[in-house]
């Protein structure tokens, strides 16, 4: 059902803040635990999947008369692939040193459950222009997220900073393993949380 | 009743199709654009990884063919490297290239091998000098634990292998502590370049 009054700036804020993909819709979770061990990786994995985003639902939203109901799923799943091993190709050609340092991470888009989420969600109900325009606010979220989580895990973890290394800082090994990465993300949502919540009050308060 | 459901999955089917050769063909344009490109890049690293081991600076041209490619300094032609068919007794080897300086005389070989880490594929490149020791090692790529497997691509451990043979490799350079399920496969591939490079050598007489 298409909203009457589409605001493009409400809908930029609602997907960086309150409807963030990973921290309050909880979507990719997988990806994000194991791309966010560095900033770089945080940001160029949440770059590539704004990519795909973008794009599938695009061509999602194109075909969404035509997708028959009962096999949507399997129909978006194909879409989403293909467009993962394009990106990939792409990558690899033009922008090596990307492909050097996410390697495997970029395959594993496909399974990045925020690109299905909106798909379900958004592009199969609204047309190609506002699709995209969704898919490349989420995927800005996304990416916040990513680069955010990215530079905490690395800086307590690895001790630098875009590789630079902070002097004097010994690193917490934990925070570039997994359980650390879920420490961390949950921190993360419990803080995002806790300030909306305010934000919430507050413009409650207000009237 | 049951007749249009038989035609329902016959339209659903047909759709799925049509959708399947859309992604495809999105797929088969996108890879004849980037293919050459592609395989330009892998011999590219290649050549990059081999001036580091060869040169002290960098700032080379390099020339990339077919199956071979060349470094060169100032229009002049430093190093040769022809990719060779040799069957190789593993599958982690992905190359094998024989390098002659200007006058034709073999300086050495290159081994350009993948053994799988802890993660995914590690890809290096072995230099190997005419007598089987290694001349140098270059990690490519790798997708290892940042800070822990990632310690396998420091200067500090590679530089351990310099002028070992094969049994020297194998004995005498220890394994990263806390990354053994990187360093090992890579101890092991160096074993192996060495290995296949004496096989050759043996096999086709001390190259002209």
């Amino acid at each position: 059902m298409n909203e009457n009054k589409f605001s493009v700036k409400k809908h930029f804020f609602s997907s960086l803040f309150d409807q963030n993909p990973i921290l309050v819709q909880l979507l990719g979770a997988c990806p994000t635990l194991a791309t966010s061990t560095s900033l770089v990786n945080g940001l160029g994995m949440g770059l590539s999947a704004t990519a795909v985003l973008v794009l599938s639902n695009l061509l999602i939203s194109l075909l969404r008369k035509f997708i028959p109901k009962q096999v949507r799923i399997a129909a978006y799943i194909v879409i989403i692939s293909g467009f993962v091993t394009a990106v990939e190709l792409l990558i690899k050609a033009f922008i090596p040193a990307l492909d050097k340092s996410l390697g495997l991470f970029i395959p594993l888009i496909v399974v990045n459950c925020i690109i299905l989420a909106r798909a379900e969600a958004f592009a199969s109900k609204n047309g190609p222009v506002l699709s995209m325009i969704d898919g490349l606010f989420m995927g800005i979220g996304f990416t916040l997220a990513l680069g955010v989580l990215g530079f905490i895990r690395e800086l307590l973890g690895s001790g630098t900073v875009l590789g630079f290394a902070i002097p004097g800082f010994k690193p917490i090994l934990f925070f570039v393993l997994p359980a650390g990465a879920f420490l961390t993300l949950g921190c993360l949502i419990a803080a995002v949380n806790k300030i909306l919540e305010i934000a919430k009050n507050k413009k409650g308060g207000k009237k | 009743m049951k007749q249009n459901s038989t035609k329902e999955i016959l339209v659903i089917a047909l759709k799925l199709l049509v959708i399947c050769s859309i992604v495809a063909t999105i797929i088969a344009a996108v890879n004849f654009i980037t293919a050459d490109k592609i395989a330009y890049n892998e011999k590219l690293n290649t050549a990059v990884a081999l001036t580091g081991i060869y040169f002290e600076d960098y700032g080379k041209e390099f020339e990339v063919d077919e199956d071979r490619f060349v470094i060169s300094e100032d229009g002049n032609i430093r190093i040769s490297c022809n990719q060779v068919e040799f069957d190789f007794s593993s599958k982690n080897i992905k190359a094998l290239y024989v390098l002659s300086d200007v006058h034709n005389n073999t300086l050495g070989y290159c081994v350009s091998i993948q053994p799988m880490g802890f993660k995914d594929y590690i890809k290096m490149l072995v230099a190997v000098n005419p007598d089987c020791t290694v001349k140098g090692v270059e990690i490519v790529s790798m997708s290892e634990t940042s800070g822990i497997g990632t310690k396998a691509q420091d200067p500090a451990f590679l530089n351990k292998f310099t002028n070992l043979n094969s049994t020297e490799v194998s004995s005498e350079v220890d394994i990263i502590s806390g990354a053994t399920k990187t360093s090992k496969p890579v101890i092991d591939a160096v074993a192996a370049s060495l290995n296949e490079v004496s096989l050759y050598i043996s096999e086709n007489g001390g190259e002209n």
